[in-house]
């Protein structure tokens, strides 16, 4: 069992200006780690592409809450999770084929694939008409602190 | 997002300025066609040094401003690091010309 030094919690509504809010509050509270600009650069990616599929899938034709809980897990670790209670995504692995999408032509396809590839875990937990969890890991590198 | 031009000879640059999301990308697919479509004939450059962030979203930006611009030359350039993780995890560095 992990022990959870510091967790927050941030419920928006999933309007697409909220996507720079959410990004940007996520780093915010995650500097607290002091994550290196690479490291800090992933986690503003995965927070946006998570937030912009609950916008533009999970709630596509209605304004609903998106919720995201940050843990710091053992002083080194940023548990997100990124719930919305939209529609839901009917096949999980389908929707995680790269270029797959249900969007428009100003969407790639490639939100998953990025989460997957900046995140240390992804886990997405989905039900078809209830809602998505998509909860990242990301495990930042050992600071060394003291010395010179 | 702000997207400005400037035009040296046969050549189009075309600035991307500020963060590249969701939320501001149909906007700069239209501005960069209207852009490519003043300039008809001419070459494209997408120049990224202003961008400050970037997420899936730019994908579909560059591979729009790519079928707008047909035969002419189409080169993205000064593409900050963020974004050219995105652009490789992606494989668009197989599809597109960039250059610093």
């Amino acid at each position: 069992m992990q022990n959870v030094d510091n967790m927050m919690s941030l419920k928006f509504e999933s309007r697409s200006k909220n996507e720079s809010f959410a990004r940007q509050t996520v780093a915010a509270f995650a500097c607290q780690l002091d994550p290196t600009i690479d490291e800090l650069n992933d986690i503003k990616t995965i927070v946006s592409e998570a937030v912009t599929n609950a916008i533009v899938h999970g709630y596509k034709d209605e304004i609903g809450y998106i919720t995201i809980n940050v843990k710091i897990l053992d002083n080194t670790t940023l548990q997100i999770t990124v719930k919305d209670k939209g529609c839901g995504i009917l096949d999980v692995n389908k929707a995680m084929e790269p270029m797959f999408t249900t969007g428009d032509a100003e969407r790639s396809g490639m939100g998953f694939t990025i989460m997957e590839s900046f995140a240390d875990k992804l886990k997405i937990r989905s039900r078809e008409g209830q809602g998505t969890i998509v909860t990242m890991t990301k495990i930042l590198s050992p600071r060394v602190y003291g010395g010179k | 997002m702000e997207v400005t031009y400037t035009i040296n000879d046969s050549w189009v640059s075309i600035y991307l300025k500020g963060e590249l999301d969701h939320h501001g990308a149909r906007t700069a697919i239209e501005r960069v066609g209207q852009i490519i479509d003043l300039n008809y004939g001419k070459n494209i450059a997408m120049d990224l040094s202003h961008l400050d962030f970037m997420d899936s979203s730019g994908i579909a930006v560059v591979l729009n401003a790519k079928k707008n611009v047909g035969k002419d030359s189409f080169v993205v350039r000064n593409v900050p690091t963020q974004a050219m993780k995105i652009f490789r995890t992606a494989r668009i560095d197989k599809m597109i010309d960039f250059e610093d």
